[in-house]
């Protein structure tokens, strides 16, 4: 069956980052703060091209430290079918400055939702509480498509 | 409606990264040096689409300092005649070493442009009027979707 693209979806909760240092702490409690989340729609999909869906997600998000170096981890979760997976996940180191930090994450093959659309979310968590700033911006986007040509 | 993929463009200043410190120096005077521009055709958008348009932005730019600073990356969407900041944010550039940084950004529901073309630049702003080389790689991508479904 054709190669077919399904869905384009954006969820931007910052647009303008704030000054450096200004933003709200992240939270150190496992999964972290929500950064984002979208409803990725396949219920385009031709019947032969059900099982072969391909999705790629990227997040930025503006992070600073205070004082010293320390870490965020970076998760990303499917729901579908009412069933949470967390499907990437990765640590980032934050210096004492503001960097734009970010992922560039796919789910290959995903089983199907019967409703017809694919939620992720995305969530950054701190390795302390009140030492790392969410300055913006936040950008959390993705792409699905499937198929291949015969 | 059904989702429509409406355009993809691409805008890549420097495929091959220059040694350090050698590139051009990047503007401290808002809005920046201008190192992206993307012209999305949306024109092909279905009448029930029209309001539903939804843009994904992707950036990679390579960046010295001898000193290190700080830049603010910025996307601006021209549109109607107007001028908008859409994406917003600082990172830092350490001294004497290479950095590719980047984002993705998104740009939801813009108002449908009358001449069937949204315009968005990539510009760069340092601290430093003197001490940011734009070494390169630098590539700007866009990609525009339209609608869902009922």
């Amino acid at each position: 069956m054709p190669i077919q693209f399904l869905d384009i979806r954006t969820s931007q909760a910052i647009s303008n980052g704030v000054p450096s240092g200004t933003g709200s702490f992240i939270s150190d409690v496992a999964p972290g703060t929500f950064l984002g989340g979208i409803g990725v729609i396949t219920k385009g999909a031709l019947q032969q091209n059900k099982n072969d869906i391909r999705v790629q997600l990227r997040l930025s998000a503006g992070v600073t430290s205070e004082i010293s170096e320390n870490f965020v981890t970076f998760r990303v979760y499917r729901i579908s079918n009412g069933v949470t997976t967390l499907i990437f996940q990765g640590n980032q180191v934050v210096p004492p400055a503001t960097i734009i930090a970010g992922i560039v994450a796919s789910d290959f093959q995903p089983p199907f939702p019967t409703n017809g659309q694919i939620v992720y979310q995305t969530y950054v968590q701190a390795n302390l509480a009140n030492v790392i700033h969410l300055d913006g911006p936040v950008s959390f986007n993705g792409t699905a498509a499937t198929g291949t040509s015969p | 409606m059904s989702i429509q993929f409406l355009d993809l463009r691409t805008s890549q200043a420097i495929s091959y990264g220059l040694p350090l410190n050698t590139g051009e120096l990047v503007s401290n005077t808002s809005p920046g040096t201008q190192v992206g521009g993307v012209g999305l055709i949306v024109k092909d958008v279905l009448a029930g689409n029209k309001n539903d348009i939804r843009v994904e932005l992707d950036a990679s730019v390579g960046m010295s300092s001898t000193m290190g600073d700080i830049v603010t990356l910025r996307v601006h969407r021209i549109s109607n005649g107007v001028t908008t900041v859409v994406f917003q944010g600082n990172q830092v550039i350490a001294g004497s070493a290479n950095v590719i940084t980047g984002f993705t950004a998104a740009d939801f529901q813009p108002t449908f442009p009358t001449n069937g073309q949204l315009v968005y630049r990539l510009f760069v702003q340092a601290q430093s009027a003197t001490d940011v080389f734009l070494d390169g790689p630098i590539s700007f991508n866009g990609l525009a979707v339209a609608g869902t479904f009922p």
